[in-house]
């Protein structure tokens, strides 16, 4: 796999981009426009690895993060303040609750939120997509012992997250 | 063992990292006790669970990653035919033939790249997302 081109290995890995991409922006048609767009700019690039895959697909990941986060904020200032108090409170009234596949589904994303970035990417890219630490320390750029310490932590704010919105993890 | 060191290890028991031999001596400490086997059930259940909903659904998206592509490439060769286009009226206008338009438009079944590798069929991915 590493002789093989940027293109055709982010080919290869598409599914996988996108799946890292909607759990890092928790949009699927945005990670689909990311995935996109990653895979045509791979495309005839030299030898690449998954960690090269995956580092280039966190960096628009991010970017776009970015531009909500500034989007966002100026939406807000923006915003008649009495507009926010009409938000749902996040359901947590609701104990002992059977894991049910929406609520699941929900709530798991809602958790994964909750999780920072980094968190994020170990959690996903360790425990949906099954890369080594060693792949996911060079995507991240720290050490292997660092990706155990963040998955740990990212599992415990995750079952911490559901367990408050009344699953039983 | 503190507990979270426990935990980073069942982590990466779960993930495979452990050696063969360090993962043995963790299945047997966690059988012996009741509450580390409790837990590594439900870390467990967490993990289905997880595979289950973030694990779902493809790029592809019932096949618009792909029309995408070659949208984004039509429009590449469109853009090109046109700019051909206009050299051509300019040099007939001008009485001289124009250099640039010897240059052959690429046709857009023979973009290089991604069409290939539409073309070999290894952009074909699935769908059902």
């Amino acid at each position: 796999m590493s002789s093989t081109s940027g293109g055709s290995i982010a080919i290869q890995l598409a599914d996988q981009v996108f799946r890292y991409l909607r759990s890092l922006t928790g949009d699927a048609e945005v990670a689909r426009d990311l995935t996109q767009d990653l895979l045509l700019g791979l495309h005839g690039r030299g030898e690449a690895g998954p960690a090269l895959v995956f580092t280039a697909a966190r960096n628009r990941g991010l970017s776009w993060l970015r531009r909500q986060t500034a989007r966002r904020r100026h939406e807000v200032e923006a915003a008649d303040e009495s507009a926010l108090h009409a938000l749902p409170a996040p359901a947590g009234d609701r104990p002992d609750r059977l894991l049910e596949a929406a609520d699941l589904r929900r709530d798991l994303r809602a958790a994964l939120a909750c999780l920072s970035e980094e968190q994020r990417t170990v959690f996903h890219l360790t425990e949906i997509e099954g890369l080594r630490y060693a792949d996911v320390a060079a995507v991240l750029g720290i050490s292997a012992g660092t990706v155990a310490s963040r998955k740990h932590h990212a599992v415990q704010r995750l079952q911490a997250e559901l367990r408050r919105r009344g699953h039983d993890t | 063992m503190t507990p979270e060191q426990w935990h980073e290890r069942l982590e990466a028991y779960l993930d495979g990292e452990l050696a063969p031999r360090e993962a043995a001596a963790f299945e047997g400490e966690t059988a012996a006790d009741p509450e580390l086997a409790r837990q590594l059930a439900g870390r467990r259940r967490l993990r289905e669970a997880a595979r289950a909903v973030l694990g779902e659904g493809s790029a592809a998206g019932s096949g618009r990653l792909v029309a995408a592509s070659w949208r984004r490439l039509g429009w590449v060769a469109l853009a090109a035919a046109a700019v051909l286009a206009l050299l051509l009226l300019n040099g007939r206008h001008t009485g001289e033939p124009s250099a640039v338009a010897l240059v052959t438009a690429p046709r857009l079944g023979e973009q290089p790249g991604v069409t290939h590798e539409l073309a070999a069929g290894r952009m074909v991915l699935p769908g059902g997302f």
